[in-house]
């Protein structure tokens, strides 16, 4: 253990080797970290889609087989949870809702040029019935997914909601 | 141990004068070097670049490194998206008075009630809904009025699924 060069022990890392690879790491992460999120947030979108595209699809069969919609009914969806201020073991619920919603319409009046000796049978009002898919959840990206992916669709409050043709109401 | 002989004061300083040059030889083996060695500075210089970067990556990234934004709801379509919810229930409500030949006392009477709307009855034919639009103010349907009407972007929502 002598020499004109020797200085000390040798080994181990220095403190600019540690910050060279704290460096490294921060770089690779502000590159991979938003599109891991991205990532997930695509998953939990797909997630709901499909429990929607189900939804829809088994209501237009029940369409196509009885000439009307479903009655209304309710589904929780539990989707994984990616926010950072979550818990990773916690789960985002979204709750999955159908409706079938009522309208009327109501014909106009006889004119005042009929004649007043006919007598006029006021036409009857005809109801509608509109089928109408919500989704229930406090994520906003999630609600802006689904606007963005559905034409037909708006959002109000913490509900998405996508409506479906309306087609009459078959007599009760 | 050979005893020294430390009766002249020649021997005596001789004697010093090894002791300090070992003391000085003992100095020089264990002094840290005066300059950083090349390799440390330009790994500080590095690794201040690369934080940098990370930095810049992380709060402003270039076009070809930015991930889409994630999807919001602008105020407007969440003002639509109120009028809309307030239209449909009305019309549901006005097919329920159809029906029964009188009011609902309650949404939760009606099958298709949406959330996020108020029910305010103020008689037995007179109603209003009411609803929280983006900007906290509210959306309100009265039901004097003789037909509720759509507002023109929820008219071509409806035009626009009806036609579908």
């Amino acid at each position: 253990m002598s020499g004109p060069g020797y200085h000390g022990p040798s080994g181990g890392a220095t403190f600019v080797d540690v910050m060279l690879v704290l460096a490294v790491l921060s770089v690779v992460l502000a590159v991979l970290y938003p599109r891991w999120r991205a990532g997930v947030l695509d998953e939990r979108v797909d997630t709901v889609v499909g429990r929607v595209d189900q939804l829809v699809q088994a209501a237009e069969e029940t369409r196509s087989a009885s000439g009307t919609w479903p009655p209304t009914a309710s589904e929780e969806i539990l989707l994984p949870s990616t926010v950072a201020s979550q818990g990773d073991d916690e789960e985002v619920e979204a709750v999955i809702e159908w409706r079938r919603m009522e309208s009327v319409e109501v014909p106009s009046p006889p004119s005042a040029d009929a004649e007043p000796e006919q007598e006029t049978i006021p036409p009857a009002p005809a109801f509608f019935h509109r089928g109408v898919v919500s989704v229930h959840t406090t994520d906003e990206t999630l609600l802006g997914a689904l606007a963005r992916r559905f034409a037909g669709s708006f959002v109000h409050d913490t509900v998405w909601t996508l409506l479906l043709p309306r087609i009459p109401a078959s007599p009760d | 141990m050979t005893p020294v002989d430390t009766s002249s004061p020649e021997e005596r300083d001789r004697l010093v004068a090894e002791a300090l040059a070992d003391s000085e030889a003992r100095d020089q083996r264990y002094r840290p070097p005066s300059e950083p060695p090349k390799d440390d500075r330009w790994k500080g210089l590095l690794s201040l670049v690369l934080f940098v970067c990370a930095g810049v990556v992380g709060f402003a990234p270039p076009g070809w490194l930015a991930t889409e934004p994630p999807p919001t709801v602008p105020d407007a379509a969440r003002a639509v998206g109120a009028r809309a919810t307030v239209y449909l229930q009305a019309r549901e409500i006005e097919a329920f008075r159809h029906r029964h030949q009188r009011l609902p006392d309650e949404l939760s009477e009606l099958p298709g009630a949406l959330p996020g709307v108020r029910f305010v009855r103020s008689n037995d034919r007179v109603y209003q809904l009411v609803a929280r639009g983006p900007d906290g103010r509210a959306v309100v349907f009265d039901s004097t009025e003789p037909r509720p009407e759509p507002s023109a972007r929820t008219a071509a929502l409806l035009r626009a699924v009806d036609e579908s």
